[in-house]
């Protein structure tokens, strides 16, 4: 698949006999690395793809507005991101349950779940991570799966890098603890 | 503590624990085409009804009051062209036993007043009666009652 520069998407999106083409262009290049990332968030996947769609619609609607000040990718991370943090909190609302149980809830869909990879190594990480707080779970995903940089990491959460790496330390440390346990 | 003394397992690129169902991502640029267009067709029909829905309204509503000023002045002109004659009216005040009502001072005040005399000519009771009336008060004599 051709591969777009920011400027070549923006630059067609802006005219609007090109714009769809534009946008279909954007979601081919974008949707694996997003979908994954929600998908590591929410853990289902018809959750995964409602959030997905969500983000690209709000993408649409944003893109004639975006300011190069970040990368096209960075920013839409972010929008992926946010919408995770709504969904996860919505969640916990609508079912009035604290963190904990709806995180176990999340826990018990992963044995469940057809499409997990069944390495059972895997399923055993996946449980740990579960068992981290919200914001460690961001962390440790962006760092160990999508190798981001803290930099990066910086600029979608809106954190200091100090605190990404000691967030990334401790969440490494529980998980290590978790999997001794079990 | 060093976060390489804990050995994560090693994370291949690009590999993901969860796996997608089959051509999801085949589809997936598809249905968000639809849903762009969907959402595109969805906020002009709403901007059509932002903007001309309240001309509809106000349209009807100029239309409506329009209508019953129209039917207000059409009933005005109704009574104004419903003026009776003297004569009509004395044959529906009979109808009516409204007659009955008036003394016949206020009637022939009244009929006078509208012009209306073929009433006195008439030798009818009420002619009779406003001429007793009339002797009763002395206006004048039993001669000239006679004689009328």
């Amino acid at each position: 698949m051709q591969e777009f520069s920011d400027k070549e998407l923006l630059d067609l999106f802006s005219k609007e006999d090109t714009r769809n083409y534009a946008f279909n262009m954007l979601v081919r290049q974008y949707q694996q690395r997003l979908y994954w990332h929600v998908r590591k968030m929410v853990i289902v996947h018809d959750d995964a793809d409602d959030l997905l769609q969500n983000v690209f619609i709000k993408a649409y609607k944003g893109l004639m507005a975006f300011r190069e000040d970040s990368k096209i990718f960075t920013w839409l991370y972010k929008i992926a991101t946010n919408e995770c943090i709504t969904f996860l909190n919505n969640k916990k609302k609508r079912f009035f349950l604290p963190i904990v149980d709806v995180e176990s809830q999340l826990s018990r869909h992963l044995e469940n779940d057809p499409h997990l990879s069944s390495d059972r190594i895997q399923m055993k990480l996946q449980q740990a991570i579960l068992t981290l707080p919200e914001k460690q779970r961001l962390v440790f995903n962006m760092k160990y799966f999508d190798e981001m940089k803290y930099e990066e990491m910086s600029e979608i959460l809106g954190t200091s890098v100090g605190a990404l790496k000691a967030s990334y330390h401790h969440a490494v440390k529980k998980i290590e603890e978790f999997i001794k346990r079990n | 503590m060093n976060e390489d003394q804990f050995k994560l397992p090693e994370h291949a690129e690009g590999r993901q624990p969860f796996a997608a169902p089959e051509g999801y991502f085949d589809s997936f640029p598809n249905r968000m085409a639809y849903r762009v267009q969907a959402k595109q067709q969805k906020t002009q029909i709403f901007a059509f009804d932002v903007l001309f829905r309240p001309m509809a309204i106000t349209t009807i509503v100029l239309f409506v009051f329009g209508t019953a000023i129209l039917t207000f002045q059409g009933s005005e002109t109704e009574h104004s062209e419903n003026n009776a004659s003297g004569e009509t009216l004395l044959s529906y005040v009979e109808q009516e036993g409204i007659l009955d009502e008036l003394s016949e001072d206020e009637l022939v005040e009244h009929l006078f007043e509208e012009g209306v005399t073929s009433v006195e000519n008439d030798e009818d009771s009420l002619s009779i009666e406003i001429t007793e009336e009339l002797v009763n008060e002395d206006f004048i004599d039993f001669e000239t009652y006679d004689e009328l």
